[in-house]
């Protein structure tokens, strides 16, 4: 679409540059892996990204909603093969199944924490495509599990995120560390997230020890072509706003302007160049405003604070002004106008917020507090290609299943949607007012009419559509008068059928009812169309439906006739083409836009679209100039990432010579530390690690030093719970010299400040007058104050150097009798660490509550009698009880104390 | 500031030069001698005389005593200060504060207030020195804050460690507050809200995802979150 109109300059250099790159012929072998793939079905550059990332590694980026999954899928079925070891890392769970159920072979495993030891040892070595959690190849890959020279390679998804994380990266170096030959190949939709930070895709490509990038925007010429052949066809309906929604938007728009006037003028110092109102209504926008204030958070003054609080606030309700109804925006900016909120923000008290308010009610009530509200614009337009331009085109072309799609950005509005398609707008307005709680005096004239056609109908009606519905589907469906109570439930997506209405007592411009399917979810789609005749609609957002990895794969499941977009957003866009390109159809889809013209709406799809290809010029024009090393690969010894810090040769041996395992120097890890970026970076400095599940500390760095890392909210959160307390006294107990490492992020400054922005400074002392406490009762207890996870790494480096290596079993041995990892793998951790904070339940009793309980859901149908047996004593049982079923307030606080006092006095008279 | 702190080097150094020949001696006395008995203030060595913390100490007495740490909290507990600026300046100077120190006292604080822009080496190289000197480090980012550390340490002096130590009895609402915060997104408000609108754990456990969702401050990801944990069975299969 706007897409095409393409900078020829671009065009040119990234065709050049893909060019210039000679095509080596294949190897036979090559090609008989290969032939496994159906090329066929595959789009011209489809086949192109396929061919270039099987002949070479590299990183692949891709425009937004250029779905590389079919891409993937072809990689699989060339490696699916016993004979081949390959990792997929960073696959979601939807991506793994379809995957899964794609290629239903025996050599596709998934790999998580529910595969116990053994078992991810054989599967390892039964070969095949294994989709694993990175966390657990890292230890794999540490232990020795996995055979590291027999691995085939790396495909990773997602790959613009390898640098949020270490795991990845580190799982990668430890693959290239002992394996020269295998590939690695990356691939990511997101060309934004490379234009952040400096340097951003050459880090990205040294992690990944990668040579090649290989680009794909949307206007590359390839993908312009690939696409052109089968276009939907489109009709954009440009659909002005109503009198009072511009005026509003004028007032918000006046509002952020101020707001992000007065930011720059009392930050003059700061850099504030991408905060202008066009960013702010991007999605991005409080992403990388935060980001770009994180370091220097702390020394805002607390005004700039709120504003760009506000600024977040101000894009909120802009967005609820276009896609909520008018009663529910109504109802939000309400909220805004009470006393505390303008104590803290200041742009309630602003002129135009005041027009803004009173311009909101306007918007529905007339007159005095008539509650007479405007409707959407949108509706009318919606309903209207529904119930006119669509059956119209039915008619004509004859098509027997209809599937309509109406696609939005949230939930809330596929909500909307369904409750106005089966209620109709007054009565939606209607009930969604007394929802929300807004007081109104009188109905409007138009309202009442409807409202009480709507009340008188909802009576009668119910059983006879419940009866229509029988006799088309034969099948149960639940009444219609439970409803109001689930319609509060806002699902994924929802099915609705369109029939023309027999019933007399209908007007004519209820000629078509929307009924709801509400069984949907135990049947597939196709059936359902197959069992009605009429046409079906299906309302969703822009994510696909439940299970399904996206929109494109959700859409070739549906196999939709006519889809209306009632949001704008470019991934659906290019998904809908896509699977169009992939359709091959004779008659094109049709494509309905519903498009607020010259609003925020407009503008704020015109920015991200120009976002993205200004990222992608960015990321050519990097490209062109990147100097890439010979060895980045990792494939030679020489690389200079792979090398580790290692002490001078010297020094090794005059270790060597000392202890029998020839100096090899060791850090033992808990295995729960493995979700920090520490481990990564000690390895990094040519200290091994050793994995292992101990109970007291940390890391274990020689024989007598012991660590316990906590992060700044960790600390925080230890202290108050007195787990900090609990541990130190352990540590205590074992080793001569325990330490408590104090670990700051290193994307913040360096001071307790920054964490605590919205407390007070006193209440920020608070936690420094417990660590202080801490060391007064363990005087012995040393503390490292670490800015980052490098500086830690680097220390413990020098606090191991010439010390006794420590020691593996005494560290398993120690702390509780009971063996965690053993706990872990037989429990499910999250609700394991719920019900060991219940109150009665202890070390003792908790193993037998988990094992015959099983789930809370049994465990709140318990009677106090039936615990009591579970859990051996009374006391327990009622402590659980109770938390489980009393009522618990917050005034308890205040008046407990109260209670006892009387409970005791109560308890003396009676002795 | 920066007058400051180089009028308490200029300080540092008067007090150390011209008393260098009978330092030694002194020395030697001093560590022969046992901490100062008294407890009823915190005492201040007169070499700190100046010192802008000690503006920011006024809620216990303190007075100049004869010690051989800076500051001495308790019987047990003493605290040398160091300034970062001041490090830079004279490296050394705190080796020759810890010689004089020896194995005195049982808690040792060294007091570091970070007053220069890049503290990470030099803290890297104190750490190190605490650790073979058997010195607790303790920073502050300022005077004020490094006044009311030393306030604190006094005012702390006999105080038990109830206040860290994990609470067996606490209200059971605190309690719930603290076993629904266990759920990795939910926070202390989260939870509040949750215990506001559903009363009960029950009612809690027994909510659909959607109600849940409901719940201020709780989006459909929260909301997915909490209830997928709260029907999970507790044994993995």
């Amino acid at each position: 679409m706007a897409d095409d109109e393409e900078t020829s300059e671009i065009q040119e250099k990234l065709n050049t540059s893909d060019t210039t790159e000679q095509q080596e012929p294949l190897d036979t072998s090559q090609l008989d892996q290969l032939m496994k793939a159906d090329l066929e079905y595959m789009l011209e550059f489809e086949t192109q990204i396929f061919l270039d990332i099987i002949h070479k590694d590299g990183l692949v980026v891709a425009a937004k909603g250029l779905n590389l999954d079919l891409i993937l899928l072809n990689l699989f079925k060339v490696y699916s093969d016993p004979g081949n070891l390959v990792l997929v890392l960073n696959t979601t769970e939807a991506e793994e199944t379809y995957y899964m159920s794609k290629i239903n072979d025996s050599n596709m495993h998934k790999t998580t924490f529910n595969v116990n030891t053994t078992e991810r040892v054989d599967s390892y070595l039964s070969g095949g495509v294994h989709f694993i959690t990175t966390r657990i190849l890292v230890v794999d890959l540490l232990k020795n599990r996995i055979p590291i020279d027999k691995i085939t390679g790396f495909v990773v998804l997602r790959a613009h995120k390898v640098l949020e994380s270490c795991q990845e990266a580190f799982a990668l170096r430890l693959f290239r560390q002992s394996n020269k030959t295998g590939f690695i190949k990356a691939f990511s939709n997101s060309v934004q997230s490379f234009t952040m930070g400096y340097g951003q895709v050459e880090r990205v490509m040294r992690a990944l020890f990668v040579k090649e990038l290989y680009i794909w925007p949307r206007f590359h010429s390839v993908v312009i072509q690939s696409l052109k052949e089968h276009e939907p066809q489109i009709i954009e309906l440009h659909i002005p706003i109503s009198e009072n929604m511009s005026k509003i938007q004028t007032y918000i728009l006046e509002l952020m302007n101020i707001t992000v006037k007065e930011l720059k003028k009392i930050n003059k110092t700061i850099e504030l160049q991408e905060v202008t109102v066009e960013n702010c209504l991007t999605k991005k926008f409080q992403k990388n405003l935060q980001m770009q204030l994180d370091c220097i958070w702390h020394q805002l003054s607390s005004k700039s604070r709120q504003l760009v609080a506000d600024l977040k606030t101000l894009r909120h309700l802009i967005i609820s002004m276009h896609y909520a109804d008018p009663v529910s925006f109504y109802s939000t900016l309400s909220s805004y106008r009470s006393m505390e909120y303008a104590q803290t923000a200041t742009w309630v008290l602003l002129e135009p917020a005041e027009m803004l308010f009173s311009q909101a009610s306007s918007l529905i009530f007339t007159g005095d507090k008539e509650l007479n509200p405007e409707f959407c614009p949108k509706w009318k337009f919606l309903l209207d290609v529904l119930k006119i331009e669509i059956p119209h085109e039915i008619q004509q072309l004859k098509t027997k299943e209809n599937k309509i799609v109406i696609l939005c950005a949230d939930h809330k509005t596929c909500y909307q949607l369904n409750q106005l398609l089966t209620h109709g707008p007054y009565k939606y307005m209607f009930l969604n007012a007394l929802d929300k709680k807004v007081t109104f005096k009188k109905l409007g004239d138009s309202f009442q009419k409807c409202g009480k056609l709507g009340d008188g109908e909802s009576a009668p009606d119910p059983p006879k559509k419940a009866k229509l519905d029988k006799t088309t589907n034969g099948e149960d469906k639940k009444s219609e008068d439970e409803k109001p109570e689930e319609c509060e439930g806002i699902k994924d997506s929802y099915v609705l059928t369109m029939s023309q209405s027999s019933s007399t007592e209908a007007k004519d411009e209820d000629e078509f009812v929307f009924e709801p399917l509400e069984e949907m979810e135990n049947m597939n789609i196709t059936q359902i169309c197959q069992s009605i005749a009429a046409p079906t609609i299906l309302i969703q957002t822009f994510k696909g439906t439940k299970g399904s990895m996206n929109l494109q794969r959700s859409l070739e499941e549906i196999q939709p006739t006519f889809i209306i977009m009632y949001h704008c957003n470019i991934t659906a866009i290019r998904e809908i083409e896509m699977y169009e390109a992939h359709r091959k159809p004779e008659a094109p889809l049709k494509v309905y836009f519903l498009m607020h013209g010259d609003t925020v709406e407009e503008q704020s799809y015109l920015t991200s679209m120009r976002r993205e290809k200004e990222a992608f010029e960015y990321l050519i024009q990097t490209k062109s100039t990147m100097v890439v090393p010979e060895d980045q690969d990792g494939k030679s010894d020489l690389c200079l990432t792979l090398q580790r810090n290692l002490s001078s040769p010297t020094k090794n041996t005059r270790q060597g010579g000392r202890s029998e395992e020839g100096g090899r120097k060791y850090v033992i890890v808990d295995m729960r530390e493995f979700r920090s970026d520490l481990p990564a970076l000690i390895h990094r400095r040519g200290i091994d690690i050793e994995p292992v599940t101990i109970t007291v500390g940390d890391y274990i760095l020689t024989s007598d030093i012991c660590v316990e890392r906590k992060s700044l909210s960790d600390l925080v959160g230890s202290l108050n719970s007195g787990r900090l307390y609990q541990q130190c006294t352990q540590m205590f107990r074992y080793y001569a010299r325990p330490m408590l490492l104090i670990e700051f992020d290193q994307n913040k400054p360096f001071s307790w400040q920054n964490q605590y922005m919205v407390s007070s400074d006193s209440s920020n002392f608070e936690i420094q007058k417990k660590l202080l406490l801490l060391t007064l009762h363990f005087p012995k207890l040393k503390i490292i104050w670490s800015p980052s996870p490098y500086a830690s790494a680097q220390l413990f480096e020098e606090l191991k150097d010439g010390k006794e290596e420590p020691n593996v079993e005494y560290a398993m041995a120690i702390g509780d009798n009971q063996d965690l990892d053993i706990l872990e793998t037989k429990y499910n951790s999250s609700i394991y660490d719920f019900v060991q904070k219940l109150p009665g339940i202890n070390s003792k009793n908790i193993d037998a509550f988990l094992r015959q309980v099983k789930s809370m859901d049994s465990a709140i149908q318990k009677t106090e009698e039936e615990l009591k047996e579970i859990l051996g004593n009374m006391v327990d049982a009622r402590l659980l009880y109770a938390a489980l079923h009393n009522d618990h307030n917050p005034k308890e606080l205040e008046t407990k104390p109260k209670g006892q006092w009387a409970r005791k006095r109560f308890a003396k008279k009676k002795s | 500031m920066l007058d400051e702190s180089l009028n308490l080097a200029a300080e540092f150094d008067s007090e150390l030069t011209p008393d260098d020949p009978t330092k030694k001696d002194d020395a030697e006395a001093q560590t022969s001698k046992q901490p100062s008995t008294k407890t009823h203030c915190l005492l201040v060595s007169p070499k700190q005389r100046g010192n802008p913390l000690l503006k920011s100490i006024c809620n216990v007495p303190w007075e100049y005593d004869d010690i051989v740490p800076d500051y001495q909290m308790g019987k047990t507990t003493c605290a040398l200060f160091l300034s970062l600026r001041y490090h830079n300046l004279n490296p050394d100077y705190i080796h020759e504060r810890l010689k004089l120190l020896g194995k005195m006292y049982e808690l040792r604080i060294l007091l570091v207030q970070v007053d220069i822009s890049d503290p990470h080496h030099i803290l890297k190289n104190l750490t190190r020195i605490c650790i073979l000197a058997d010195l607790t480090l303790v920073l502050a980012w300022s005077a004020e804050e490094a006044g009311k550390i030393l306030e604190t340490y006094k005012i702390y002096e006999n105080k038990p460690a109830d206040n860290i130590m994990e609470r067996g009895e606490s209200s059971p609402y605190i309690r719930l507050l603290q076993v629904l915060t266990s759920i990795k997104p939910i926070n202390k408000t989260d939870a509040m809200n949750l215990i506001a609108k559903f009363t009960t754990l029950e009612g809690i456990i027994k909510a659909s995802e959607s109600q849940l969702s409901e719940c201020p401050g709780l989006g459909p990801v929260k909301a997915k979150k909490l209830y997928t944990t709260l029907h999970e069975k507790f044994c993995r299969n």
